[in-house]
């Protein structure tokens, strides 16, 4: 499906690690320099956005369920 | 000596004292003991040096209950049999997986693992194998195994040239036995199907079975009934407690520090619970095979964005139609228990073209297996979160309770039971030297004497196995 800048992934391939860095995701619009920073920016973002994973120091070792995932107590906020 | 087909034996005079029936791993490995200690062995293999599709075709069956392999597919019938397609991936069971667990029904084998032990040197020379290490704990729960990826030697190229410049041993290519005939003391000889037509018998001192884990179970139900009762003559245990591996992808996970763990050479660990945990939980053995992303930066980073960003990801990838992963990936294969209702018997109305009823096997997975699954990852995943080495995520047909996945591994193509081992004839078929019970001289080698599965790849524990049956086996025809 086509993205933003004209950037097109081939579907079912976007997370494929063999193709998505090099050049299978980029059509045109995009350099890859420029592509890579784009998705350095989108990967901090989304990183920030999502704390729950990020590793507390409390180290508790009780763990948990939460929705498909098994965390322990501290990486909940 | 190698022979096309049993007239070309017969005219050479060789004079067996022993006749194997089957060169797959298990079927060699008897014959190799048995011509070093000097004895004249005649080897029978169904197929050729080649496999062919006509071949495979006596292979066919039904399958009744859970999805499994067509039966012509999940096995191979040429000189080395099913050596042809492994992947030569190799581990000997755990020495707790020989012990009774009193939450798995009928587990406990008569022998222990230490009595394999001395056949290891002559395993590992066969199967190419380097030194065994020992397991090494990551937890109270888990620990670091080692699984052997091997050069799959196929055993009937490997041991082909000694075969055909051997005295002691002939082989017979293209001969299949279609039942052996038996007095309920002894067997007295096996009928023949060589080169496509009917060939008369085979007589020898002893014979061993060694057709594989499904086959076994065929061959000797067949006979059973032909011989009404003369080859098995305690047959209550013959053809059930089958056991598979089941294998699915059941999780993936975030790794915060790869090097604690130790990867091999295609970036795969393995872990398995110790045996506290097991008995802890009541559940059964199990292989966590651990798949890590080979990228490091940036490149990991990305790999692991569907992690990192759980819902923002799979958001955006439900709009596009895609399923994302983490990158490490989860397999898990593990025990199956032992059910009586795991079973083979014979179609009722299908033959192959030598006359011999084709095979019904009977399989299904059961809460155990389904317990140890969940358990088992749960108890993975608790390692990687308290030792702050990673986090897991379960695959919504886990968390959810569904049905197994079709679309996945399925099952290790790993054939046990059938033709198990015990003490109570009522639960088995051979004794712990893997001679049926009540026979003289009747011998099974191969997975199907498994008593109860482990986790492992059946390869290496029943190359052992057979070593031991083929030294055994010796002595006894040396008395």
């Amino acid at each position: 499906m086509p993205l933003r800048g004209g950037l097109t992934f081939k579907r079912g391939k976007l997370m494929d690690e063999k193709t998505l860095v090099p050049s299978a995701g980029l059509s045109r619009g995009l350099s890859r320099r420029r592509f890579l920073a784009a998705f350095l920016t989108l990967a901090a973002f989304l990183r920030l956005t999502r704390p729950s994973l990020a590793r507390d120091e409390a180290r508790a070792d009780e763990t948990v369920l939460t929705g498909r995932w098994l965390l322990k107590r501290s990486d909940l906020r | 000596m190698i022979f096309p087909g049993i007239e070309a034996y017969r005219t050479s005079g060789f004079a067996a004292k022993v006749c194997v029936i089957g060169s797959g791993p298990a079927g060699m490995a008897v014959t190799l003991q048995l011509a070093h200690a000097g004895i004249p062995v005649v080897l029978l293999e169904a197929g050729s040096d080649d496999v062919t599709s006509e071949s495979q075709e006596f292979y066919r069956g039904q399958v009744d209950g859970d999805y499994y392999f067509d039966l012509d597919v999940t096995r191979i019938r040429l000189l080395g049999g099913c050596s042809n397609h492994w992947a030569g991936w190799c581990r000997v069971m755990d020495a707790h997986d020989f012990e009774p667990r009193d939450w798995i029904p009928d587990s406990g084998w008569p022998i222990r693992r230490s009595d394999i032990e001395p056949f290891f040197g002559l395993t590992r020379s066969m199967l190419e194998l380097p030194d065994f290490r020992p397991n090494m704990p990551v937890s109270d729960d888990i620990d670091w195994v080692q699984l052997i990826k091997s050069p799959a030697v196929h055993v009937g190229q490997k041991y082909r040239e000694d075969l055909l410049r051997s005295d002691l041993v002939t082989v017979v290519l293209n001969t299949m036995v279609t039942d052996l005939v038996g007095d309920a003391t002894k067997i007295t000889g096996a009928n023949l199907w060589s080169q496509g037509k009917p060939s008369g018998a085979i007589e020898a001192e002893h014979f061993v079975v060694c057709t594989g884990g499904l086959e076994n179970s065929r061959l000797l139900l067949w006979s059973n009934e032909k011989s009404n009762g003369g080859v098995v003559p305690k047959a209550g245990a013959l053809g059930k407690y089958w056991m598979e591996h089941p294998q699915f992808e059941p999780a993936d996970a975030i790794l915060f520090d790869v090097s604690a763990f130790e990867f091999d050479e295609t970036n795969e660990a393995f872990f398995s619970p110790t045996p506290a945990a097991m008995q802890r939980l009541g559940i059964m053995n199990f292989g966590a095979r651990m798949i890590k992303s080979p990228y490091h930066g940036f490149k990991g980073l990305v790999a692991d964005l569907a992690c990192y960003a759980p819902d923002t990801s799979e958001w955006i990838a439900s709009g596009m139609g895609v399923h994302l992963r983490c990158a490490a990936q989860i397999y898990l294969g593990w025990e199956q228990a032992p059910y009586e209702t795991n079973r083979i018997t014979l179609s009722l109305d299908e033959r192959d073209a030598a006359g011999v009823p084709r095979i019904v096997l009977h399989w299904k997975k059961g809460e155990l297996e389904r317990k140890t699954m969940v358990e088992g990852l749960r108890l993975f995943g608790e390692t990687l979160a308290t030792k702050d080495l990673g986090r897991m995520r379960f695959e919504p047909w886990v968390i959810n309770n569904e049905n197994y996945p079709e679309d996945q591994e399925i099952a290790g193509h790993h054939h046990m039971g059938g033709t198990r081992m015990g003490t109570d004839p009522l639960k088995s078929v051979v004794d712990a030297d893997c001679k049926v019970h009540g026979m003289e001289n009747l011998w099974i080698g191969g997975s199907s004497v498994f008593t109860t599965s482990g986790q492992c790849n059946p390869t290496t524990t029943l190359t052992a196995l057979a070593l031991r049956l083929g030294d055994h086996l010796a002595k006894v025809v040396s008395a």
